[in-house]
Parts: C-alpha cells; sequence; structure tokens
C-alpha cells in the first residue's frame, strides 16, 4: 500500500455501491464498502455517535500511512478497542475544538499543511462556502477530509464528493461513490 | 591565513532603511568639525540633491528642507555588527570585529566550501537580509583585507604580493585618526608605499606608536589589533518603527525583519531557538507575547507563522513605537531523524510538527494530544494522554479479553436498565483499597432503543453507560 496516497481513490477493493441504496457495513475485520475520495471531502451524517463509524474508521485508519487527526470527536477512541483492532492509538492526533468555526479553521490548516493527512472532523454547522474551502484546501494541501454531521445537513447543499448517511450500522449513499459493477 | 574583510560604507543609512524609510529620501549623518555641527556623510538621494560631507546644517536644510538628519547610533551599529558576526561565524571559526567592518579568517574554510568565490557567493546569500551594504577585501593579513576593503574593495592572495600591491594605494582608506593622515599627506606621505620606505623607528618617533603599530598589522608582522567576536549567548533585536503603529497589520513588516535577521544569524551556525519573546513597545507600556515551538529552529518561515500568530493575540492598548525579539538560549538543530520515519517521509513529518504547532498556538497546548495504552484492568486507566509531538513510541499493554467499545465515555453516564437490551455479560471489573477507589462493576454489552451496541455496568449507585461498541 505504499503508493496509496497517488491513487485517486482508496480501497482498490472495495466494492462499488448506487447511490440512493443501503448497504451494511461490513465486521470491523473486512475491507469497507467505501471508496473515500482522496486529496477530496467526503461527508457521513448520522443521528449520535455509535452508529457503526468505527466500523469506517478502523479499516481506514489501518490502510492509512500518513497522519490522521481527529478533530472534536465527540467521545474518546478507547485505545484497548483500537488495539485489538491492530491500529496504533498513539497515531491518532487528536484536536480539542469547541466551535465549529474553530473546528473548521483547524480542519483547513490540517489539510493545507502538505504532510497529506487524513482529517476526520466532527463539524455541526458549516454552510456551503466553509465546505467549498474545506474542499478547496483538500484537493490544493493533497489531504483528505472527513466530516461527521449531523443528519438535519443532509437538507442543505455541499460540495462534498462523497456523502452518505449512517444510522443503525446502515449506510445510505446520498452523493457520489463508484457507478455499479457490471 | 586569508582574510576576507566585510566592510559597511552606507551603515548609518542601511540602519535607516532597515526600519523601513525608504532610501529614496535623503538623509545625513550629522558629524562636528572644530564644534560645528556639519554633515558628516550623506546618502545617495542627498547627494543627488547637491549635498556634500563637510557642508553646514543650514546651508542643508536650504538646499533639502525635508533632509533626515541622524545622529550616529553606537548601540544600533555594535548591534548591526553582533549580527553580522554571528552570521559570519558560521562561515569561519575565527570572526573579528573592526570599526564599521567584519574580519573572516577564511583560510581554514575554503576547501569546505569549495573555494573562495564559492564562500563568496554563500557568505552574502547568508547576509543578505541583514540588509547591510558590504563591500569586500582580501588578504593574506585582516588588516589589509580591512585596508583593501575601505579602499573601495580589492584583492591580494599572495604573502609575498602583499607590500608590493598595497604600496602605490592612498593612505586615506586607513582606519586612522583623520589629523594623523592629514599631517602625513601635507609631508607627502600618502600612499603606502612611501610609509614602507621609511624607517620605522623613526616612524614611531615622529608620528607615534599608532601608525607604527598598524603597518606591522598590515604586513602581518603583529597579530590583528581587532578583538576576537564572540556570538551573544541569546538572539536580541529591535527595531523601531518609522512612524508609530496603532494595528497590528502594520507591525508585520517589522516583525518579518526581525524574523529574517534571527534566521541570517542563527542557521548559518546551525543554531536554532524554541523559546522567543516578542515585545511591542509604546510610550507608556509594553505588551510582550512568549513564541514557543515544538523543536528548535531559525527557519523564518516557521518562525513568522508562530510570530504572527502571538502577535493577533496581543491588545495593543496605545500605539506601538518598537518591537523587540529576544530568544531564549540558542539549541543546535539536531541532524534529521531518520528512525521512527522513512528518509521519504521527513518532510511530511516536519510539515506535521509545523502543523501541530500552529494549532498549538491557536487552541492552546491543551487541546492536542494522543492516547496511549497504559497497564490497567479498570477501563477509566487502560489508558493515558499523551503529548502530541514528538510522535510517541507505540505502548504495550495487556489487552483484556472481551472485547472494549471504541468510543469511550470517561465519565459514566447514568441510564435506565430498562432503555437496553443486555446481550452478553457480566464481566466483572473490581478494584479495592489499593486502587484509591474500591468498587465492583458488572458490565455488560447491550442495545440501546437507537439499535447502537453500548458498554453498560451496573454498580451498587445503579446502572451507567460508558462506551459505544462501533
Amino acid at each position: 500500500m505504499a503508493a496509496l496516497p497517488e491513487h485517486p481513490r482508496l480501497w482498490k477493493g472495495a466494492r462499488a455501491l448506487p447511490p440512493g441504496r443501503f448497504l451494511s457495513l461490513p465486521l470491523e475485520e473486512g475491507p469497507s464498502p467505501l471508496e473515500l475520495p482522496l486529496a477530496g471531502l467526503s461527508e457521513c451524517l448520522l443521528p449520535a455517535p455509535g452508529q457503526g463509524e468505527w466500523r469506517l474508521l478502523a479499516p481506514l485508519l489501518a490502510h492509512w500511512e500518513g497522519p490522521a487527526l481527529l478533530i472534536a470527536p465527540p467521545l474518546l477512541p478507547y485505545p484497548p478497542a483500537l488495539a485489538a483492532w491492530r491500529l496504533r492509538p498513539e497515531r491518532l492526533l487528536l484536536i480539542e475544538a469547541a466551535e465549529d468555526k474553530t473546528r473548521l479553521w483547524a480542519s483547513e490548516q490540517a489539510l493545507r499543511c502538505g504532510c497529506r493527512p487524513l482529517v476526520l472532523a466532527w463539524i455541526e454547522k458549516a454552510d456551503f462556502t466553509a465546505l467549498r474551502r474545506l474542499k478547496l484546501a483538500a484537493a490544493e494541501g493533497q489531504g483528505t477530509a472527513l466530516l461527521f454531521r449531523p443528519l438535519e445537513a443532509a437538507s442543505s447543499p455541499s460540495p462534498a464528493s462523497l456523502r452518505f448517511c449512517l444510522e443503525r450500522g446502515l449506510l445510505r449513499l446520498l452523493k457520489g461513490g463508484a457507478p455499479a459493477p457490471a | 591565513m586569508l582574510w576576507l574583510a566585510l566592510f559597511a560604507p552606507k551603515l548609518p543609512f542601511d540602519l535607516l532603511a532597515r526600519q523601513g524609510h525608504p532610501p529614496s529620501r535623503p538623509a545625513a549623518l550629522l558629524g562636528e568639525e572644530k564644534g560645528i555641527p556639519r554633515l558628516a556623510e550623506v546618502n545617495a538621494a542627498a547627494a543627488r540633491r547637491g549635498l556634500r560631507p563637510g557642508q553646514s546644517l543650514a546651508h542643508a536644510y536650504a538646499v533639502v528642507p525635508e533632509l533626515i538628519l541622524l545622529r550616529k547610533d553606537e548601540a544600533a551599529e555594535r548591534a548591526a555588527f553582533e549580527r553580522l558576526g554571528s552570521c559570519a561565524l558560521g562561515f569561519s571559526s575565527e570572526v573579528r570585529l573592526a570599526e564599521r567592518a567584519v574580519l573572516l579568517e577564511v583560510g581554514g574554510s575554503l576547501r569546505l566550501f569549495g573555494g573562495l568565490e564559492a564562500l563568496g557567493m554563500r557568505l552574502r546569500e547568508a547576509l543578505e537580509p541583514l540588509a547591510v551594504t558590504l563591500r569586500e577585501g582580501v588578504a593574506p593579513t585582516a588588516e589589509a583585507a580591512l585596508f583593501l576593503a575601505r579602499a573601495g574593495g580589492g584583492r591580494i592572495l599572495s604573502r609575498e604580493e602583499l607590500k608590493a600591491s598595497l604600496a602605490p594605494l592612498r593612505l586615506s582608506a586607513a582606519p586612522l585618526p583623520s589629523e594623523l593622515i592629514a599631517t602625513l599627506a601635507a609631508l607627502g606621505l600618502d600612499r603606502l608605499g612611501r610609509l614602507f620606505r621609511l624607517p620605522p623607528a623613526s616612524l614611531s618617533e615622529r608620528f607615534g606608536p599608532a601608525l607604527l603599530a598598524w603597518l606591522e598589522s598590515l604586513l602581518g608582522e603583529r597579530p590583528p589589533a581587532w578583538p576576537r567576536f564572540t556570538p551573544p549567548e541569546r538572539f536580541q533585536a529591535e527595531l523601531e518603527l518609522p512612524q508609530p503603529a496603532g494595528s497590528v497589520p502594520e507591525l508585520r513588516f517589522a516583525l518579518a525583519r526581525l524574523v529574517h535577521e534571527l534566521e541570517a544569524c542563527l542557521s548559518p551556525r546551525r543554531l536554532g531557538v524554541a523559546k522567543l519573546r516578542l515585545t511591542l513597545k509604546g510610550r507608556r507600556s509594553f505588551r510582550d507575547a512568549t513564541i514557543a515551538l515544538r523543536s528548535p529552529s531559525a527557519e523564518a518561515k516557521r518562525l513568522l507563522a508562530a510570530a504572527e500568530a502571538a502577535l493577533e493575540r496581543i491588545e495593543l492598548s496605545e500605539p506601538v513605537l518598537a518591537l523587540a525579539l529576544e530568544s531564549g538560549s540558542l539549541r543546535e538543530i539536531p541532524p534529521l531523524q531518520q528512525t521512527l520515519w522513512g528518509p521519504a517521509s521527513e518532510g511530511h513529518r516536519e510539515k506535521l510538527a509545523e502543523l501541530i504547532e500552529r494549532l498549538e498556538q491557536r487552541l492552546g497546548e491543551a487541546a492536542l494530544y494522543r492516547l496511549g495504552l497504559a497497564e490497567d484492568h479498570r477501563p477509566e486507566r487502560a489508558f493515558r494522554r499523551l503529548p502530541a509531538w514528538p510522535e510517541p513510541q507505540p505502548s504495550k499493554a495487556a489487552l483484556p479479553l472481551s472485547p472494549r467499545p471504541a468510543w469511550f465515555l470517561p465519565s459514566p453516564r447514568p441510564v435506565r436498565r430498562e432503555d437496553y437490551e443486555l446481550l452478553s455479560g457480566p464481566e466483572r471489573i473490581e478494584s479495592g483499597w489499593w486502587d484509591g477507589e474500591e468498587h465492583r462493576r458488572d458490565y455488560y454489552r447491550a442495545r440501546d432503543r437507537q439499535g447502537r451496541e453500548c458498554w453498560l455496568f451496573q454498580a451498587a449507585e445503579g446502572w451507567f453507560l460508558q462506551g459505544f461498541f462501533r
């Protein structure tokens, strides 16, 4: 996986999703079904923490070689659980920021810093312009962003290349994603 | 031995430009002749308007009413030369400071830098941010190199040619009292060659010991008279603003200048700083901010980003007249560490360090951290907080046999048992009086009404939620 950051998309072995359909996430050991756009912006909308986001994050982090930042996670990622998934907990850089404005700022700084990070940020309110800034920062700084946002965000438009809902371990694609397999 | 002398012919005006005054404004240095104030030196803009050294102030102001008149600022000149000297020490182990000049023994460094041309180029490049106009002289003795630099620049590379090459040069460029030079010139002794022909004893007798001592140093019969330069233990620089600044953006130019000076003084010696203090001086009070870096650095870009962040935190209560930058102790910049990260990712690692610094400056150091494992069976103690930088070594601990939740609540939340469907358990986790907190908990995996898999426990006080598995 050494050449990973050069690929336009992550997870070569990923299965494709037709938009708008539900898909169960795999168990934590299996590959994720999602293709996350590298140097791009993705959004995961969820009603509360614990919907199954670690089924996404654990394989994602296992494949990620660069720095990984968690900006304002709602709870603590628990090191004994991460270690059981063979993830080194100290690889994750955690950043506390109380306000969305600061979270967006920190995300943009990270995406632009040039270290090609994976930025996982929990952001409640962000308008189209703010998200557009992040998308631009991701593209220009070669950073990859995945935002976790409340379900209500689905009603407002977003420049994210990939957008999906995550509820009770079910994933519903709203936008983006690979075309259905032949 | 080969000496390189760098003489600053326009120092007072360079110092004026350093403060941000445009060089297009006529300026003159104030001097005096027989107790009457006169122009001692003029800049190019003043010369274009017809001003010359020696003219009276009344004449100067009549011709150029907007003339900026400078007084010789000994402290500022000395500080400028300490900066030049600090930078020069990156190119030679022997640096001496003369009046308005830096002298470097470069014979020992030629091989390292690949010859005199290459060394000169690197040195000029390193000195450039200090913004002092410098004229070079190269000669086998320090005094001769200085003389050549003062005389307009020149090179004498071999000891054998030294005397013959100096002989036709005019004495007026010598760093000797002007009265002495005038006396000698009146006697027809206006070129070095004529002095060389006179017997040393009579020179000393007729003109005092200073002249003979200087001639002996010039020809290498006596070690250079100028003191050896020892660099200051901290970087310290101050800059007066061209006009009082009422807002932070107006300070950017001055701040950038100070930071670039720091880089020029330290990076040639591979030194850096991890702490800096920025002081904004007003008429009645001053404000300061401390800038802390994760690792010592002298890189202007990095320091400037940190300093600008610090500047934003300062609230101005009155106009700022001057800016000062002062470092903590100077530290050697360690060679690149290649143990944890491969050489290919060294650049990324540095950028990550810079990012952490920038985030910490705005959010506070406590806002950034990592988590590692800890050897403890109690859930709240099975991990510990680690600093964000440097990246810690992998932590190891025996993992519990039963699964642990991915999301953890450090403070368990009281819940109602009837909102949950128990899936598996219990796993009893006890801690006794020896731990300081005595409790017994029975942990369950349970599902809440939203379908989430939760980590619950029952204790004497009731039911509590402590995490989510996915």
